[in-house]
């Protein structure tokens, strides 16, 4: 902002110079003349102040140089002797406080915005106030010693007329005592300029007596120093205020009309000439004259080179006698004090050359003196000389500076003159636009001056910087802030806050939150001294959510707060309230129309997915229908208020909100409440009317105090709930809201209100946007309502044929509309479990509950997840759990049942459960409903329930409605825990002594739920073929990466071992750190004899902790089945079921095996059944089972297998593997059917396939009736997915048992299905080779014939022709174990040799190269072709050449289909040809003793 | 030789602080400070945005002061006004140690760039981070 130069003499520094270094008159009067003035209300110096300044004087000046120039304006001070000294710092502090509280510091009005500012000009905003003061300042500093300007040039002697011998007077006046110091100490030239002024009251004597006189003085003092002035030769004279010269010149606060009342115009005019003359004839001359003879005297003394020289030698020698603090006392007479007087007489005749020239002599003076007082005073002029002839600017300042700096330096006594230097030197450069220099000046003024001076001083700082270019706004309200403080140290609490306020225009909305909380609490404190209250609050409020701030801090906040509410004296209302926070976003309402919940988690869940639940259960009319309002005749009115939901009287609204404390200190929160507004809906009409009408009520009332709206709460049309709590720091509460309306009507609910420590209840409006929704509302108004009007409020509402069941956010309150009251039903499922396992099968009763008046019917039930959660029939209701699982005696009513069972399984396909048409739910009545939970795996399920129910009397505006139930299953990440579980399972499996081989297998769990296989290689002779079919998932469970890898496995294989027990080791690598643990475990005999493996564990589990409160399904029993075709005989097949015992801390109690759908027999092995003891498998064991299943006998169809009870212990982490028999044929499915009627018919008699039904007092499990069935059924469906396409398969039912602690419970069954289970062999040809498994031969005689046979079963639909080609010599070594991996293959040929050695026979080992130990005999190939389901046997020859052990594997299948039918090939996804190695077969031979 | 006072603020466009921390080792009073802290550092920001225009370097040695207090910033990511995501890394200290300083400044800037970087951080958001803070705590007692 480059102004315009202008003239330094008008510049405002400029102006300030001119009227404040003028000569000063002194003034001498006697106690008459004062009393002579006093009657005009004004004291002498007053009387004559307006007419000190002269405007157009033109007076020729003629100083140093004799080139004269004219002064066309002067002033003079006037000032009493008794005034001529400096003020003592009490007086002058007075003085200015009282300039500072005169000006007005209105608080609220005109409070320069700092826009505002940068662009007006500085001037203009500056108050005007802050000149005055700083001329007051100036004022408090003068008639100083070190300065001469303020040294009085004449003197005034004033005597009245009616004194006694008035010559005398004067000469007594200046005689008496009260000369000023400066005179009496020598400071000046006590040889003044005399003036001597006749006062004459022309109310009081004559003009005679005064003539008299005045001749008189004449003669005595000088024709030209004696005056007569002539005052008061009016009567009541009134002055218009525009020209009564006082009033005009502000002389104080003399404002009365009295002023001046009986002075004439003639006075007036008699004054003014007197003042002239007394300047133009007196004093200036006067100055003149003793500048011209000063210059001569410092000329000849000061000037000229040899002076100079002289000068410096002879300041030398003084050096040593300047002791006082401020340098050396310089008298009048002396040379440095003329040199001043000189140049401040030049200066103040304006002849600024002759003043700076002379400055400048005297500040090297002072310089050399170190007299520092006056050198700084001689720099200041010296700047300000500079200044006002507009010469260097930097010279200037520099002058300035330095004074300033010296002034400093000198010490407290003269910080004073610093701030007055500094204060020009800040006037110097505002003049010069270098406003942030400025600023900066007087911030370092501020710093040696008392408080108020400072915040005066700080507050012009922060101008400058807001006139700076740029505008430093930062700066300006940081020194706002810093002057307000001030302020309000020094008592000024009304400047303290205008200047916090405008600081507070710079500060608002940034987010330095300490800066934020400092102004509005300072703000909010100061406003309440001054008992400003609605200004303190609302600036309180600002600072209450002060998250950041210490614990302290908080406290004093609030309670500072609380205080001044406490003053208020009554209950404040507070809209925004701050404390607790509400959190919109988290604003949830929840209501029920026809759609009721049984729990808030019912809510939770989305309405589409009730909506796809319901969809075939509810009426189609309704969903069809955009609001329940169009089908309902009666509220056909109402229909424009689609947008609004419909509630229920007497069913209250939920509103959910979160609260949240933001302060570390807890909060008392009382009578938390909805705020609703309920219009009756008499008439459409005026509906819509009163609906506008309470909208815009509405708005007007959150503004200003609300008793309105309290009464509107009280007026009974609803009841609200009201909820008090305490909140901690920073909590968070989730609060439920209630309100329950009690008449139709519409209902609005504007907002929450709650009372804050017992004294401040806030508001908050859930419409965030009250101005626009006020102004359409308005619009509305105008078009004479419609519709329109709901939009207004709810305006995201979408036309689906359901609403949104809550809205989110600040979507406006909700408008609803009542219908009467409805029956509501209440519902329950009771004991369902907190935890379960999977399978976990469970009787669970449902309980609905009525509690109106009406009864409903027609009830019908959906269910989300069928798998879960069956309903049961009425009949489960009277039966005892698990006793109406098992298999009843009575055939009849089996039947019975067996016929509801079938038409309830089929309806629950459809998912969709109806009760029992007579079923009717009456008022205030409860009703049972048996339902079966079946926790079928372990996972995360949101069980959802759906129940529909019709009213009574259709009457009703509702016809139905329904309760939705919603609970939650959940697993724990029990997948993570089972990786973690380093346990490592060795399966060790003996055969018999006479063998004396031994197998060691590796198996570890995998993370894999359920289809891992063991990797466990089977003994030979039992199962030959198992090993040519690796199970599926063995190799990629073992490489499963976090599992310990093994290594290193070794075992004895000392044939003693067998006595002593086998020791195994091996070493564990941990695949994430790297680091190994060998570990060492014995086998004792027996587990060897009972031909078990052994499972150990060498980790551990971490269970997750139990928290919260869902329900949780955890897995129990992990079961594989793996089918693999039985090496003995065709057409059945060998089942290996795997059961894993996930759990932590539960054992079950295996129960019973199943098939289902009849197509199948199972049965346990012969050889397993006798060896089965009732083990305890402890950690780490595993058991083998042998199952086979046959073809079904029609008659025989339904085969159960009864696992003896044996316990999976505690913490057990190991497999159990059963081995089974299955009995494979392919059924047609047609049969499948018919076979479900003869179950019933013989499945009494399915109990004969039982094993061991002596050893056991447990009935068996039937499950082919409800609910078994249906979980069946839609287990099957669920695990389809995985097997599409298969044929021929089988399901498999585990029931198992939990074992509890306290036998006295009843038992807890569980059941895991396996479904789709089918035949792992890929080849439609079948072979067996059979034999003799053990030769006596003695091959010293000759070598050995064995005759075996091979069965060769074409399964095929097409005929097939197979090629058997036999090679001699040994199957290589290693592939096996290539194939399963983990196993540690022992080569049978060295197992011979150990064998053969126990025995004491030494033999020799054949090597790999020579001869091979057994040839095959006949041709070395065989082709037979074979019909569709046919079976061949063709015999096969072998030679033995001497005794061991060997398998007869080495020979090939070579098997093609013969593709004679086109769609075959189509349906039959398996190749049409095929090579097959030989099944192992291990034939024994020994040499016979003899 | 931790310093008695520091604040550190780092600032975002708008004169938004995203960090701020008291970095000093005077216990006594630590609250009371915080507000006059911030008001120094804000209106520190006048003088930088007047430096920052005729300098092109980043370290800003003592750029305003409040009585003993002294403001130092480092300008980063071209200039205050120019750069969408540029930002000024404050400290009010008491300290001369200018080496140090500077140190603070550079190991700071690496720390918020790694900030920066971090997908899920929106640029001129407050900096939550505890990582961040306790790095920043830790640099300061090494440097300050």
């Amino acid at each position: 902002m480059d102004r315009p130069a202008t003239a330094p003499a008008d510049s405002p520094l400029g102006r300030l110079l001119l009227e404040e270094i003028t000569p000063v008159v002194m003034v001498l009067s006697t106690p008459l003349a004062e009393e002579a003035c006093r009657k005009n209300g004004l004291d002498l110096v007053q009387m004559l102040r307006p007419f000190c300044s002269f405007q157009n004087i033109d007076v020729p000046v003629r100083t140093a140089s004799e080139q004269p120039y004219r002064l066309q304006e002067f002033r003079l001070r006037m000032v009493y002797a008794s005034k001529v000294r400096q003020m003592s710092p009490q007086v002058a502090e007075g003085l200015l406080r009282q300039v500072v509280s005169d000006a007005n510091a209105d608080l609220q009005p005109s409070v320069p915005q700092h826009e505002a500012l940068v662009t007006a000009h500085d001037t203009e905003c500056l108050p005007s106030w802050l000149q005055t003061f700083n001329r007051e300042l100036l004022h408090t500093l003068s008639f100083s010693g070190h300065e001469a300007f303020d040294h009085p040039v004449a003197c005034l002697l004033v005597v009245s007329t009616n004194d006694d011998k008035p010559i005398n007077r004067f000469v007594d006046l200046f005689n008496t005592e009260q000369l000023p110091s400066l005179l009496n100490e020598g400071t000046m030239d006590p040889k003044i300029l005399k003036r001597y002024l006749l006062l004459h009251d022309n109310q009081n004597g004559s003009q005679e007596k005064a003539g008299h006189i005045l001749a008189e003085m004449r003669s005595t003092y000088g024709v030209h120093d004696s005056r007569l002035l002539c005052i008061n030769s009016a009567q009541d004279m009134v002055w218009d205020e525009a020209n009564n010269p006082w009033l005009n010149n502000k002389i104080g606060e003399l404002t009365s009309r009295d002023v001046a009342c009986f002075l004439s115009s003639d006075d007036l005019n008699e004054i003014r000439d007197f003042m002239q003359d007394l300047c133009s004839k007196c004093i200036i001359p006067h100055m003149e004259q003793k500048i011209r003879a000063l210059n001569q005297q410092v000329s000849a003394i000061r000037k000229g080179f040899r002076n100079q020289i002289r000068n410096l030698w002879w300041r030398k020698g003084k050096e040593d006698t300047s002791d006082t603090p401020n340098g050396p006392m310089y008298t009048f007479s002396s040379i440095e004090s003329q040199m001043r007087v000189l140049g401040d007489y030049a200066f103040m005749l304006r002849d600024y050359e002759l003043a700076l020239s002379n400055y400048r002599l005297l500040s090297t003076d002072y310089k050399l003196d170190k007299s520092w007082k006056h050198y700084a005073g001689a720099q200041e002029m010296v700047g300000l000389c500079l200044f006002m002839l507009d010469q260097s600017r930097k010279d200037s300042e520099y002058c300035m500076e330095n004074a300033f700096h010296t002034y400093e330096r000198t010490g407290s006594s003269v910080s004073r003159y610093a701030t007055r230097c500094g204060i020009w030197w800040a006037e110097m450069l505002k003049i010069r636009s270098q406003h942030k220099e400025a600023a900066s000046v007087y911030v370092r003024i501020t710093d040696g001056e008392p408080s108020l001076h400072a915040a005066v001083i700080l507050e012009q700082a922060s101008y400058c910087y807001s006139f700076s270019n740029p505008p430093m706004l930062r700066k300006y309200g940081f020194h706002l802030v810093l002057a307000g403080n001030r302020y309000y140290i020094s008592e000024e609490k009304k400047h303290a806050i205008r200047t916090y306020q405008s600081a507070l225009s710079v500060y608002k909305g940034n987010s330095w939150s300490y800066i934020n909380d400092h102004v509005h609490f300072n703000m909010g404190r100061w406003y309440a001294f001054l008992d400003m209250f609605d200004a303190a609050i609302e600036h309180m409020l600002e600072v209450l959510a002060c998250s950041h701030q210490s614990m302290a801090t908080q406290e004093l906040f609030l309670g500072d707060f609380l205080r001044i509410v406490k003053s208020v004296g009554k209950k404040l209302e507070v809209p925004k309230l701050q404390l607790p926070h509400i959190d919109m976003s988290s604003l949830k309402i929840i209501f029920e129309d026809h759609r009721t919940y049984a729990s808030s988690s019912a809510v939770d869940v989305g309405e589409s997915l009730w909506q796809t639940l319901e969809e075939d259960m509810v009426p189609t009319t309704f969903t069809i229908k955009s609001n329940w309002l169009e089908s309902s005749r009666k509220l056909r009115p109402l229909k424009k208020y689609n947008d609004a939901s419909i509630c229920v009287i007497g069913e209250p609204i939920k509103v959910y909100l979160e609260f949240t404390n933001p302060l570390k200190i807890s909060l008392s929160v009382s009578d938390v409440s909805l705020i609703c507004e309920l219009s009756t809906s008499s008439a459409g009409s005026e509906v819509d009317e009163n609906a506008s009408a309470t909208g815009a009520q509405g708005n007007v009332l959150l503004s200003g105090p609300s008793d309105n709206r309290e009464l509107k709460s009280d007026d009974s049309s609803f009841d609200l709930s009201k909820i008090n709590f305490v909140l901690g720091s920073a909590e968070t509460r989730r609060v439920e809201l209630d309100v329950t309306p009690k008449i139709q009507g519409f209902l609005k609910i504007v907002g929450v209100r709650w009372m804050f420590a017992d004294s401040v209840v806030g508001y908050c409006n859930f419409n965030t946007d009250i101005k626009r929704k006020h102004g359409k509302a308005r619009v509305i108004e105008d078009s004479s309502g419609s519709s329109l009007c709901f939009i207004v409020v709810k305006v995201h509402v979408s036309f689906i044929p359901f609403l949104p069941l809550y809205f989110v956010g600040d979507h406006g309150p909700t408008l609803r509309v009542y219908v009467q009251g409805l029956p509501k039903l209440e519902g329950y499922i009771h004991d369902l479990p907190k935890k379960t396992y999977a399978g976990d099968l469970r009787l669970l009763m449902l309980e609905l509950q009525n509690q109106s008046e009406y009864s409903v019917k027609n009830l019908k039930m959906k269910i989300s997840h069928p798998r879960f959660l069956t309903p049961g029939s009425s009949d489960n209701m009277n039966l005892k759990y698990p006793g109406c699982l098992e298999k009843q005696i009575d055939s009849k009513r089996m039947d019975v049942k067996e016929s509801k069972v079938g038409k309830s399984s089929e309806k629950s396909r459809g998912l969709l459960f109806s009760f029992p048409n007579d079923i009717k739910i009456q008022g205030g009545n409860t009703f049972q409903w048996p339902l079966w939970l079946h926790s079928g795996i372990a996972g995360n399920v949101s069980l959802c329930i759906s129940i529909y129910y019709e009213m009574e009397n259709f009457s009703s505006d509702m016809s139905y409605r329904t309760l939705r139930m919603n609970y939650k299953l959940e697993v724990t990440e029990c997948s993570s825990n089972f990786v973690l579980f380093m346990s490592v399972i060795i399966l060790v499996t003996v055969m018999g002594i006479k063998s004396l081989s031994s197998y060691v297998g590796i198996r570890t769990p995998t993370a894999a739920a359920g289809r891992a296989s063991p990797a466990v290689r089977p003994p030979p002779p039992l199962l030959p073929c198992l090993s040519s079919h690796p199970p599926p998932c063995g190799p990629a469970a073992l490489s499963t990466p976090l599992l310990p890898q093994i290594s290193d496995l070794r075992g004895s294989r000392d044939a003693n071992s067998l006595f002593r027990g086998v020791r195994i080791g091996f070493r564990l690598v941990s695949p994430v750190s790297g680091r190994h643990r060998v570990v060492s475990v014995s086998v004792s005999p027996e587990t060897i004899k009972s031909r078990t493996g052994i499972v150990f564990r060498s980790g551990f589990v971490s269970p997750k902790a139990e928290t919260d409160t869902f329900r949780r399904v955890l897995p129990s029993l992990d079961i594989s089945i793996s089918i693999t075709p039985y090496p003995s005989k065709l057409q059945e097949f060998l089942v290996r079921m795997d059961v894993v015992n996930k759990t932590n801390a539960e054992s079950f109690l295996l129960r019973q095996l199943s098939t289902v759908a009849g197509e199948w027999d199972i049965s346990t092995l012969p050889s397993h059944a006798s060896n089965r003891p009732s083990q305890l498998l402890l950690a780490g064991q595993a058991l083998l089972c042998f199952f086979k299943l046959k073809v079904a006998d029609l008659f025989k169809k339904k085969i159960y297998v009864r696992i003896n009870p044996f316990l999976i212990a505690e913490g057990f982490a190991g497999t159990v593997i059963f081995w089974l028999h299955l009995t494979a044929c392919c059924v047609p499915p047609q049969i499948l059917m018919c076979g479900v009627k003869s179950i019933d018919m013989h499945s009494s008699k399915g109990s004969d396939a039982i094993l061991d039904s002596a050893d056991s007092s447990e009935a068996l499990i039937d499950n082919s009736r409800s609910p078994l069935a249906d979980f069946h059924h839609h287990e099957r469906l669920h695990q389809e997915n995985f097997h599409q396409g298969r044929s021929s398969t089988v399901d498999l039912v585990l029931i198992s048992q939990l074992v509890r602690s306290d036998p006295g419970e009843p038992p807890q069954l569980f059941s895991h299905h396996s479904c789709h289970c089918r035949v792992a062999s890929k080849s439609p040809v079948w072979w067996l080779l059979d034999g003799p498994h053990t030769i006596h031969h003695d091959f010293a005689s000759s070598f050995c014939e064995a005759s075996l046979v091979m069965r060769i079963r074409n399964c095929a639909e097409t005929a097939a022709s197979v090629k058997i080609v036999t090679f001699d010599g040994p199957p290589l070594p290693g592939e096996f174990s290539d194939r399963q991996t983990g196993w540690h293959d022992v080569p049978l040929a060295n197992d011979m040799k150990v064998g053969s050695e126990a025995q004491g026979t030494h033999l020799k080992k054949p090597s790999s190269g020579a001869t091979p130990p057994f040839i095959w005999s006949g041709a070395s190939s065989t082709r037979v072709s074979l019909e569709p389901d046919s079976t061949v046997e063709i015999p096969m020859h072998v030679c033995i050449f001497s005794a061991g052990i060997y398998d007869l594997s080495n020979y090939e299948v070579h098997w093609s289909l013969e593709s004679s039918e086109s769609d075959s090939s189509a349906r039959d996804l398996r190749s049409s040809s095929g090579t097959s190695r030989g099944h192992p077969f291990y034939l024994t031979t020994l040499q016979t003793t003899r | 030789m931790t310093s008695a006072t520091a604040c550190f603020v780092i600032v975002s466009r708008n004169d938004i602080p995203i960090y701020d921390a008291e970095l000093g080792s005077s216990t006594v009073r630590k609250e009371d400070a915080a507000h006059q802290h911030q008001f120094i550092l804000h209106a520190a920001l006048d003088v930088v945005q007047d430096v920052a225009w005729t300098t092109s370097a980043m370290f800003l040695k003592s750029v305003d002061r409040f009585n003993d207090l002294v403001v130092s910033v480092y300008v980063t990511a071209g200039h205050i006004l120019l750069n969408p995501i540029c930002y000024l890394l404050m400290l009010l200290h008491d300290s001369r140690n200018e080496d140090g300083m500077k140190s603070f400044f550079q190991e700071v800037h690496e720390l918020y760039i790694k900030i920066l970087l971090n997908p899920l951080y929106l640029p001129g958001s407050r900096i939550t981070s505890s990582h961040f803070d306790t790095k920043v705590r830790a640099l300061a007692r090494k440097y300050l």
